[in-house]
């Protein structure tokens, strides 16, 4: 009896445990993490932008919240925030994809240059005047 | 002579036309919540604002799922429960900075009064502003408080103590002169 009693109470204490690491685990986790998976979606940046100035609605139930792989032209990058953003050509002159660099992979970023064709990979959030991409990582 | 008038008239025209509206896609909005049981803080750098120098009409978009948060649950909870962002993914500022034509070279201080919209409720909002000329443009920054309950965003009773009631919200917006397409 002693034994069972025992045994149920180290159980107890185990599941508390892990119930708590659990939690601790989940409120602690930080946002805002390298995607590791594979992209949902491969695009270029001017198809992206046409799609999203086209019809925001739809290209927003195509991309929002998904990875996305995008290929396009170096625009522009900029340093503010203590945050490096690519921006890739659109298929005008004033909207781009802007891509926001995660602050743990900015290696390569810098030696970049206008014109060079890069394929980027990050989470797509919506579209201003812009398809705005955060997390993003450098491919190639 | 006449040619030498139309060159400077063309120029002057150009360069005001030119100086019309200032814009900028990387404006920066952070937001405080400031309690005894925590606090959180969540950034945005890719806020749109665009100034027409015309009439000092200012607007400012942004996207709400953009907000950068320390920690995965605190972002969750803000896009899910309190702002419903799949619902209300936007946020717009619209008005006008008083007496923006009349800032010098120095920082100076202003207002901006207009509607805040978030969750698609309208609020009449009166912001002061620091306005700093910068190279023919502007930098403005500075803070104000929302209250949560103005825009009817409700925080689950056991969570009360985790959110404050009034956010302190602080705004920093490098603009550049827009190129419209030719």
């Amino acid at each position: 009896m002693k034994k069972r009693v025992k045994i149920l109470f180290i159980s107890v204490l185990i599941l508390l445990g892990s119930i708590g690491y659990l939690c601790f685990h989940l409120y602690t986790k930080p946002a805002s993490q390298i995607v590791t998976s594979g992209a949902d979606i491969h695009v270029t940046s001017e198809n992206m932008v046409s799609s999203f100035a086209l019809d925001e609605g739809e290209a927003n139930s195509i991309y929002l919240e998904r990875t996305v792989e995008v290929e396009g032209v170096v625009k522009e990058i900029t340093f503010k925030n203590e945050r490096y953003t690519i921006f890739l050509q659109g298929q005008n002159d004033f909207s781009s994809v802007i891509c926001d660099i995660h602050p743990s992979r900015v290696e390569g970023i810098k030696d970049l240059k206008q014109g060079e064709r890069v394929i980027l990979k990050g989470v797509c959030k919506g579209y201003l005047m812009d398809v705005i991409m955060l997390n993003c990582v450098l491919l190639n | 002579m006449n040619k030498i008038i139309t060159l400077l008239s063309v120029l002057t025209f150009g360069f005001c036309f030119g100086q019309d509206k200032i814009i900028t896609k990387q404006g920066q909005v952070t937001f405080f919540s400031y309690t005894s049981v925590e606090n959180i803080e969540a950034q945005n750098n890719q806020v749109f604002s665009i100034i027409d120098l015309n009439n000092n009409e200012i607007a400012i978009q942004m996207l709400m799922r953009a907000f950068i948060f320390k920690k995965a649950l605190m972002e969750e909870h803000f896009n899910e429960s309190y702002i419903e962002s799949d619902l209300y993914p936007k946020a717009r500022f619209k008005g006008e900075v008083l007496d923006l034509d009349l800032i010098t070279d120095t920082t100076e201080t202003r207002s901006i009064k207009g509607e805040l919209q978030i969750r698609e409720i309208k609020k009449e909002v009166a912001i002061k502003t620091q306005i700093t000329k910068v190279n023919g443009s502007y930098n403005l920054s500075g803070e104000f408080e929302v209250n949560i309950k103005d825009f009817e965003i409700k925080v689950p009773p056991l969570l009360k103590p985790n959110i404050a009631e009034n956010i302190k919200i602080s705004f920093n917006f490098e603009y550049q002169p827009y190129e419209e397409e030719q």
